[in-house]
């Protein structure tokens, strides 16, 4: 009966690590990120004004802006955070701007600051505030948690090389 | 190529240095961007990455055509393959290759020329170099730019004849070249036609849209985003390089003995008839003046000279202007007769272009 006794709790911690293993590494993680290239198309509207809207970036060419357009949610039953969402500008893209208020840049990927603050120091000691082509990477932090069933995005606009 | 986003982990500074020609990243090319999110649900950090979101670079059509010479060709008459210098610049974001056209004058109202047209070229045509830069009629004879590498150029020419009677003045010409289907080393690829922008969803196709620029100006033939380009350059012809010709004929008039037909036996008299003939429309040359040496065993006849306009069936001169041996004029002609180098001298003065004027003179066999 001790022997039985003791080893209830045994099979029970291991049943509790089954179940957070299944909730943490089964199946999908809660938070899911999507990612798409949108661009800016001038639509002609049927009262004769002109509309700017988002389409899918079908066509584009090199000096054409695309949107780098990141959306994020949190599929799982738990606040999500400390959330923070990091994209490197991809290759044949040139940084342009953000679109999206509280993103930070960096011209290495490690350092970032948002956009004005970001300052480039070159090889003989002088330094300038970042231009646009020298960014790298961007970052989205969110300072609160992300509830569940909650979703958000964030874009950035970039050149095409 | 496949260019990905790299992992947010690797610092990407320098990395993404890409040799990137003004003409943009290769159409074809597939941008990805991947995003990475870090996040803590229960005290424990997670990472989740996002799908690759991609498109395909499409095909910007941009080329650059340009005279490269300073001035126009001076070329002479009855000159054979008489070469304009070009400059085909492929600002495309691929390889293409370009299909060539020489244009007389005429055919392009509105264009810019460098000069008012008066002839035109003969069997004129359009090669590409073969890259040494030097016009070679053996080895430049590529009738399109074949494989242009993006941000490259190749020298063309416009060739052509020079006709023997071509006027004094210009002649235009203009280079029309158009982008075409690269890819195919040694055949001429297809002319480019731009992808219809209202056809939607070609996402994994790469597009044609072109860029190039309209270079001569709202009345030229060239218009703004047509994929071609145009450039303009001349030919020309001196106002000293005439065709003047000189035709000689000799005539028996009589033989002394009376015959139907006189033979040049001694005592026959003989006309000599020259022709001067200005082939060159609407130049006129100045200062014509025909000089003949009486030939041996011949004696000039005094006071024979004549000028006059051409003769009808066999006649010398119609009209003709009886000249003093003496150098004095009469009207707009004169003449002489110079005893000691036996030169007799017709005097002609201006000549219009298309006209011919006749001069004789007679002479006794000895």
């Amino acid at each position: 009966m001790a022997a039985l006794f003791r080893q209830v709790p045994i099979a029970a911690i291991a049943m509790a690590i089954a179940a957070i293993s299944a909730s943490a590494f089964a199946g999908a993680p809660p938070l899911q990120i999507d990612s798409h290239f949108t661009v800016e198309r001038r639509v002609a509207r049927a009262d004769g004004s002109v509309q700017l809207v988002e389409v899918p970036a079908t066509r584009a060419v090199p000096g054409d802006l695309v949107n780098v357009v990141v959306e994020y949610r949190n599929n799982g039953t738990s606040p999500l955070a400390n959330l923070a969402v990091s994209n490197p500008v991809p290759h044949g893209l040139v940084f342009k701007s953000v679109g999206t208020s509280g993103l930070e840049v960096s011209i290495d990927g490690a350092r970032f600051a948002p956009p004005a603050q970001l300052v480039v120091t070159s090889a003989n000691g002088t330094s300038h505030a970042a231009r646009a082509d020298e960014i790298k990477a961007v970052r989205f932090t969110l300072t609160r948690p992300l509830p569940p069933h909650q979703a958000g995005r964030f874009a950035f606009k970039a050149i095409v090389q | 190529m496949l260019l990905a986003g790299t992992a947010v982990i690797a610092p990407c500074g320098a990395v993404q240095a890409q040799a990137v020609t003004p003409a943009g990243t290769t159409a074809g090319t597939t941008i990805t961007n991947t995003a990475t999110a870090s996040y803590s649900v229960g005290g424990t950090t997670n990472s989740v990455s996002s799908n690759p979101a991609t498109f395909k670079v499409d095909r910007k059509v941009n080329l650059t055509v340009e005279v490269d010479q300073a001035s126009t060709t001076p070329v002479t008459l009855s000159q054979q393959n008489a070469v304009t210098r070009f400059k085909v610049t492929n600002n495309t974001n691929d390889v293409q290759d370009f299909r060539l056209l020489a244009h007389q004058a005429l055919d392009f109202p509105g264009g810019l020329l460098p000069g008012t047209d008066t002839f035109d070229l003969q069997a004129i045509k359009v090669v590409a170099d073969d890259g040494d830069g030097i016009y070679d009629p053996i080895k430049d004879v590529l009738t399109y730019i074949d494989e242009l590498a993006p941000d490259t150029s190749r020298v063309v020419y416009i060739v052509g004849n020079v006709a023997a009677g071509a006027p004094a003045g210009q002649s235009n010409v203009a280079l029309e070249a158009i982008a075409a289907a690269g890819g195919a080393i040694g055949s001429e690829g297809a002319i480019l036609l731009p992808t219809d922008l209202n056809i939607l969803n070609q996402n994994n196709e790469i597009d044609i849209v072109f860029a190039d620029s309209d270079n001569d100006t709202l009345l030229g033939p060239d218009a703004a985003r047509n994929g071609r380009g145009w450039a303009y350059a001349g030919y020309s012809l001196a106002l000293t390089a005439l065709d003047v010709s000189v035709a000689k004929t000799a005539t028996v008039l009589s033989d002394g003995l009376g015959s139907l037909n006189p033979k040049a036996i001694p005592g026959a008299t003989v006309q000599y008839c020259l022709t001067v003939a200005n082939g060159t429309l609407l130049s006129t040359a100045q200062d014509v003046r025909l000089i003949d040496v009486v030939p041996t065993g011949t004696t000039y006849v005094p006071g024979s000279i004549s000028v006059g306009g051409l003769g009808l069936a066999g006649q010398c001169l119609l009209n003709g202007v009886p000249i003093a041996d003496n150098g004095s004029t009469t009207g707009t002609y004169g003449g002489s007769y110079d005893v000691g180098s036996r030169t007799v001298t017709a005097i002609i003065g201006s000549l219009a272009g298309g006209t011919s004027v006749a001069a004789s003179f007679r002479v006794t066999v000895n």
